[in-house]
């Protein structure tokens, strides 16, 4: 009986994917992602502008010389993929696309702050508003979901 | 007025102003991020004011066995020479070489070459030293031969291509065209009137474009390196 | 990481008696991995706040926000524009969060929602177990990689104390005695000489406060 009851039980928790299922039929609220972007306009805007994309920040992020040295772990494609799709949409983005963002945002950034970029972008701040767009809408990663 | 007239004369002017006013519009828009960086930094001062150096417990050196221990002498030169390989230069050799190389040459050349300077001459007055033909020649080939690196490195590197967008490739079209179209022009290839009216346009078309688009780099660049600079600074001084 | 476990319901709410405004401050970092100050926690304490409060009838309010780490001034610094609509703050951080955001912000009370409990390691998700005390002199490579300063109760620098159990410590039954540990450890690995080596006691030289300043 006790089996069956933590059995039933476990399945009335929605997993996590389930969670994130039901979290993606939400709606994201352009309104409050545009109050961030606009505190935060020039900081992002200046930053977009003056990346060269010349990937001279890739080996300066901890995760991208230890883990495979690839693309997705570079800074600069991390801040471009995300708080720069955010910015160019002007808010208008979706919530599979926050996820998607969400792998970016914690997943391959600690944002531990050594990354440094030869023309004085700074990365780690860009990621955490992106970060806190995210948080804005409800999407961050929970520790207690592996 | 001919087309060489006007290219040659008024759209000179007209860039430069352009030039000019762009940039500082763009330092003028950039102050509000300016300002917000000193607030931080004040604020990292502000709570580390007076602080002295403190450090942990240290009663360990009982525990050498040796007292006389090969060191590397940490200020020589080949100590130094040795960490290099942790700085930007140590891990991309060639392309900081090659980066490093093409912006200077890209900023301090055309100031050099005699037929700009005789037009400095007759607008301004003011002249700078020239290079002989022959050497300006060879600073221009370098340039061509960076833009021809930078296309290769864009074209190949799985790195470079992940975050490559169409603009990357328009502008170093736009930065390796007057510098293609006055060495043409200047060894006669093709047709001297037309390369030369292409050179001119280019450079305008380069000049304007520096404020408006990514080439702004060359003026955020400074703005942000020494606001980064200035935060390495003040935390050098909290090292009492 | 840090280790944090929340305040209990009433400590905090004693806490921030009279204040009418609160900010539930979380923090991405290490509170929220170990699942104690994280988003999802302050917005349940808002939760646990706001209906406390509604059933005492007062018109106060807890409102919640998380940065990603209260102690880099990168982070903190996105609450400067709403910080004075708060009256209290209470903080969701680990101790040094917590006075970072206090001097950061010398007019706005700050109060801790979260006890930090230690340094230590993730055993599974929600079980964190102490692992090292930041003693600022690190003696594991002679103790066999076992603590002494944390895992023995004492916190005995040089060999076990007479009370030693059958392998358990004096104080109780359950916990085990660090310097058995540390002695099987370096016996395994024939390194029992390293035991003989005598450590000078810290005599509080550990107890000033500490900078760190990093060759870069
Ligand atoms: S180093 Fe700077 S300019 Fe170069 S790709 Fe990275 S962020 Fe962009
Ligand atoms: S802040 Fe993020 S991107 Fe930068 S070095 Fe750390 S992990 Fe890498
Ligand atoms: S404030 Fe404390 S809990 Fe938060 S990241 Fe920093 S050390 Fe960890
Ligand atoms: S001896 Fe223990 S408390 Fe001290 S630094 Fe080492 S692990 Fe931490």
């Amino acid at each position: 009986m006790t089996s069956n009851h933590s059995i039933l039980f476990e399945q009335d928790e929605p997993s996590s994917e389930q969670k994130d299922l039901v979290e993606i039929s939400k709606k994201v609220c352009v309104e409050e992602i545009n109050a961030i972007l606009k505190e935060k306009k020039h900081q992002i805007a200046t930053a977009l502008k003056v990346c060269a994309h010349c990937t001279l920040c890739a080996d300066s992020c901890f995760l991208y010389r230890s883990k495979e040295k690839v693309a997705e772990h570079m800074p600069s494609h991390k801040f471009i993929t995300s708080i720069g799709v955010i910015y160019k949409k002007k808010g208008k983005v979706t919530m599979e696309e926050l996820y998607e963002m969400r792998e970016t945002l914690w997943k391959r950034c600690v944002l531990c702050t050594r990354c440094s970029c030869p023309l004085g972008i700074n990365i780690p701040e860009l990621l955490a508003i992106g970060r806190r767009i995210l948080r804005s809408q409800g999407v961050y990663h929970s520790y207690s979901e592996n | 007025m001919s087309l060489y007239q006007i290219i040659s004369g008024p759209m000179v002017w007209t860039s430069f102003l352009l030039f000019i006013a762009g940039t500082i519009f763009q330092i003028i828009k950039l102050y509000p991020f300016i300002k917000q960086s000193t607030t931080r930094l004040n604020a990292i001062s502000y709570s580390s004011v007076n602080r002295e150096k403190t450090t942990t417990a240290n009663n360990k050196k009982i525990f050498t066995k040796k007292l006389f221990r090969h060191l590397p002498d940490f200020n020589s030169l080949i100590y130094k020479f040795a960490m290099l390989k942790y700085s930007l230069f140590g891990r991309y050799p060639l392309t900081i070489f090659v980066t490093t190389l093409f912006h200077l040459l890209l900023i301090f050349s055309p100031f050099m070459v005699l037929g700009h300077n005789i037009l400095f001459e007759s607008a301004l007055g003011v002249s700078f030293p020239s290079l002989s033909s022959e050497f300006s020649t060879i600073l221009t080939f370098i340039i061509i031969l960076c833009c021809l690196y930078f296309l290769i490195r864009r074209l190949t590197v799985p790195l470079v291509k992940s975050i490559t967008t169409s603009s990357d490739y328009i502008m170093l079209a736009i930065a390796a065209a007057p510098f293609l179209t006055g060495f043409m022009a200047h060894h006669q290839i093709f047709n001297y009137t037309v390369m030369l009216h292409l050179h001119i346009l280019s450079g305008e078309i380069m000049l304007i474009s520096i404020p408006f688009t990514k080439f702004i780099h060359m003026i955020y660049f400074i703005i942000t390196r020494v606001v980064l600079m200035n935060n390495g600074l003040r935390i050098k001084e909290l090292k009492i | 990481m840090i280790k944090i476990k929340e305040k209990t319901f009433n400590e905090i709410v004693d806490s921030i008696e009279g204040f009418k405004n609160i900010l539930v401050l979380g923090c991405g970092g290490c509170a929220s991995v170990c699942l104690g100050g994280g988003q999802k926690e302050v917005e349940r304490l808002c939760v646990n706040l706001n209906i406390f409060f509604k059933s005492e009838l007062s018109s106060r309010v807890a409102k919640g926000y998380t940065v990603e780490r209260q102690c880099n001034i990168t982070f903190i610094e996105e609450t400067r524009s709403f910080i004075k609509d708060f009256d209290a703050v209470l903080s969701m951080a680990c101790g040094a969060g917590a006075q970072y955001m206090a001097e950061i912000y010398p007019a706005t009370p700050i109060f801790p929602a979260v006890n930090t409990i230690a340094i230590g390691i993730d055993r599974e998700v929600g079980v964190y177990e102490e692992k090292c005390r930041a003693c600022g002199d690190c003696v594991v490579g002679f103790t066999g990689g076992v603590c002494p300063v944390t895992r023995c109760a004492k916190g005995l620098f040089n060999g076990p104390c007479g009370g030693t159990n059958k392998g358990n410590c004096e104080i109780s039954s359950n916990i085990p005695c660090a310097w058995v540990d540390i002695y099987n450890r370096l016996k395994s690995q024939d390194r029992l000489d390293n035991i003989l080596k005598i450590r000078p006691v810290m005599e509080w030289q550990n107890q000033t406060q500490r900078t760190v300043i990093q060759n870069r």
